[in-house]
């Protein structure tokens, strides 16, 4: 089985299984098409990432690593949230800082199916919210001028969801 | 072979490699570079995450969601707002009786593609006096869909707004009025390169058709749904139609002689999808569909089709993936019970839907043979169904199901006849039962959308059947005299965790029926209550004031799916 090693951004190295480290589509890229050989030795630098959070990220990959390719989606209706599989629920059961950090992470390394489900998680944080339990839930400040809410919410009956 | 690189070079292309895929998702570097430094654990979380990342998360929120979003802060608003994605799941809706003149003020400056107005008066919107951009020029340039309805302008009003939106792709009018004019008079309009859907129904179509004179040149889908069954009259859309054929391939059109005598002329025409309303003459159906082999979907609304005719259009169709018709009882045995036998001609139906509507009596039905793998959707009307067989338990892959006036012979036959655990569609309107056994051994452990309308079921059935529940996302409940507050409490506890949509209408709701929707429904998006009668003013203030959900009446919990 190869490996190659992966360095954070707080200097730690990982060696990981290199059918695991191709989850990220960014480091596939790398190892096929820039062709960057693994057996150099060398660590790729990850300059975006927390060891901590590689960590985790490495788990996710592990655990997904034999995924099939998901189904392709209609890209403008509003997709599913609730088709989470258990194993992520319990994966992401984190304080909010980590999953953003986890996100981010995901993001950088382009990493499509754990991107999905983290926006999936957060996007169920945000459902059956008020725009003030929205704004506690993710510590944001309401930076409208005042009033300016109310004329949103007036302004807001204009439009509604599109049938087909 | 590529030559063996230089692990440092690799390296510097693969940094700039990664900024390059930041880019294209939308992450802006700027806020990228702040990641490090969030590490040290300052700023606040909400900082953490760039708009092209909450970008992502919204595309799984609802127009009812996202609604809410854009009053959060400014940042959100913008990442709504500037999303052509997002927004083309809205539609921009007038408030009914306006009038829409120079003076008009759009009032909602986001910029969604689709625009629906109702019930207004437009008059001239361009004023060489007022130094504003009229309220048309500035929305008509982003306009992929209009719809105008109940509406009054004069045509030349209207060739002026077309001319302004060329991108528009639907174009929907219903019961225009317009002043009298000289149709002399008519500017031709421009022709719209992209239109795909033209849809006009209701009175004074025949303006429009001549008004338009010549179809526009990429036309797909043309809807003209003819209310007066006024054949003369059909002379401008049949004109239309002869100039539309070479594009278009999909049509929603009254079965006129006249119209079907077209249809059958016009060589060039490709049908792939056609729906005909209240056919005149069947056989000339027949013929049509002979014409065009490539049909997938064929609605016959009020076309009596005896299973011998609907067996050859089986044949003539071997593509044929939705079809509707109403059925006659065998000719020859007319006390024969109806059974869908020309289901065999017809192997890759996903969608059927079938009434048996004949002189006001339902058709005795029966459901026996073998069902078919592929059906996906069921729609029974005006039938009497006996024996309800097993067609429906072997056609194993159903998810919705519609019954409509339909008649059982019990319940437990009813719920019996279909396999509930594929099913996450429901339609159950005005369904009767000759006695009210009830064994409800089925689960609707999939069920998503459920729809209960006039139905004689007494309350212990339905708290049974809310009790069988767990995922309704959407429930309509309408006339059911023994919809009590313990139903909706058990439906909604039981429910209350998936339920998006609930309309309840001409059903009595109490205060704490009110509260415990409030309570229970987390998730709850639109609600829809009618009869108010029994609330306190209190009560209702709460429901107005929870901020979770909207109340609005009258919205769809199912869709119309096959056209």
């Amino acid at each position: 089985m190869s490996t190659i090693k992966l360095e954070t951004s707080d200097g730690v190295k990982f060696t990981v299984k290199t059918q695991v480290a191709k989850c990220s589509g960014t480091i596939r890229t790398m190892l096929e098409d820039i062709g960057i050989n693994p057996q150099d030795g060398e660590a790729i630098p990850l300059s975006n990432v927390h060891s901590t959070i590689l960590q985790k990220i490495l788990v996710w990959a592990e655990h997904h690593v034999d995924d099939p390719e998901p189904p392709r989606e209609d890209a403008d209706a509003a997709k599913r949230t609730d088709d989470i599989c258990s194993w992520d629920e319990d994966f992401l059961k984190v304080d909010q800082r980590t999953l953003f950090d986890v996100m981010l992470a995901a993001n950088y390394l382009d990493m499509k199916q754990l991107i999905a489900v983290c926006c999936k998680t957060v996007a169920n944080m945000i459902k059956g919210k008020t725009a003030d339990q929205i704004r506690r839930t993710f510590n944001i400040e309401n930076d409208f001028p005042p009033g300016e809410e109310d004329k949103i919410r007036l302004r807001n009956q204009f439009c509604e969801e599109r049938s087909r | 072979m590529l030559p063996a690189a230089n692990p440092r070079q690799s390296f510097r292309n693969f940094r700039a490699f990664m900024g390059l895929i930041q880019e294209a998702n939308g992450v802006e570097s700027r806020d990228a570079g702040t990641q490090t430094e969030l590490q040290i654990d300052t700023a606040p979380p909400e900082k953490q995450l760039p708009p092209g990342v909450w970008l992502h998360i919204f595309r799984y929120l609802s127009v009812v969601q996202l609604k809410k979003v854009r009053r959060v802060c400014r940042g959100w608003k913008q990442v709504v707002d500037g999303n052509p994605r997002l927004l083309s799941r809205m539609v921009l809706m007038f408030p009914a009786g306006k009038i829409m003149d120079e003076h008009f003020e759009l009032g909602c400056k986001m910029r969604i593609p689709s625009v629906a107005i109702e019930g207004a008066r437009i008059i001239s919107f361009t004023s060489r006096l007022s130094h504003d951009k009229p309220w048309w020029t500035s929305i008509s340039r982003r306009l992929t869909s209009l719809s105008l309805d109940d509406t009054k302008i004069c045509v030349f009003e209207l060739a002026r707004m077309l001319k302004q939106s060329p991108h528009l792709e639907e174009l929907t009018l219903v019961n225009l009025s317009f002043p009298p004019y000289n149709l002399s008079r008519v500017v031709k309009c421009d022709p719209l390169r992209r239109m795909r859907k033209f849809a006009v129904f209701g009175q004074q179509y025949d303006v429009i058709f001549k008004f338009f004179g010549e179809a526009f040149p990429r036309l797909k889908e043309l809807e003209c749904d003819d209310p007066l069954e006024d054949q003369d009259d059909d002379e401008e859309l049949v004109h239309y139609l002869k100039t539309a054929q070479n594009s278009l391939e999909a049509i929603k059109i009254a079965g006129t002689n006249a119209i079907l005598d077209t249809l059958h002329t016009l060589k060039q025409l490709e049908l792939k999808q056609i729906h005909l309303v209240s056919v005149a003459a069947p056989l000339k159906v027949l013929r049509l569909v002979q014409m065009h082999p490539t049909i997938t979907v064929l609605i016959l609304k009020q076309c009596m089709l005896s299973n011998a005719d609907i067996a050859g259009i089986g044949r003539a169709l071997p593509h044929l993936r939705c079809f509707e018709s109403c059925v006659l009882p065998n000719p020859n045995h007319p006390s024969e019970y109806w059974q869908p036998r020309f289901l065999a001609t017809m192997p890759k139906l996903e969608w059927l839907a079938i009434s048996g509507y004949t002189s006001g009596k339902s058709l005795n039905a029966r459901f026996d043979g073998i069902g078919l793998m592929g059906l996906r959707e069921l729609r029974l009307s005006n039938l009497q169904i006996n024996k309800p067989g097993h067609l429906l338990r072997f056609s194993c892959n159903i998810f919705r199901v519609a019954l409509v006036n339909v008649k059982y012979q019990s319940w437990s036959d009813m719920f019996d006849s279909i396999q509930y655990d594929m099913v996450w569609s429901l339609r159950i309107w005005a369904v009767k039962v000759e006695n009210q056994t009830e064994n409800l051994i089925c689960r609707f452990r999939n069920l998503r959308l459920l729809e209960l309308c006039d139905l004689p079921m007494n309350e212990s059935l339905l708290v049974t059947i809310f009790e069988l529940t767990s995922v309704l996302e959407g429930v309509r409940i309408e006339r059911l005299e023994h919809a009590t507050d313990q139903v909706v409490r058990v439906m909604v506890s039981k429910n209350g965790a998936t339920l998006k949509k609930l309309s309840l209408r001409s059903v009595e709701v109490t205060d704490r029926t009110a509260d415990h929707i409030i309570e229970a429904c987390g998730c709850l998006e639109l609600l829809d209550i009618d009869d108010c009668e029994a609330l306190s003013d209190a009560a209702i203030a709460r429901l107005k004031t929870c901020g979770r959900f909207e109340l609005k009446s009258h919205f769809e919990i199912i869709e119309e799916a096959a056209w």
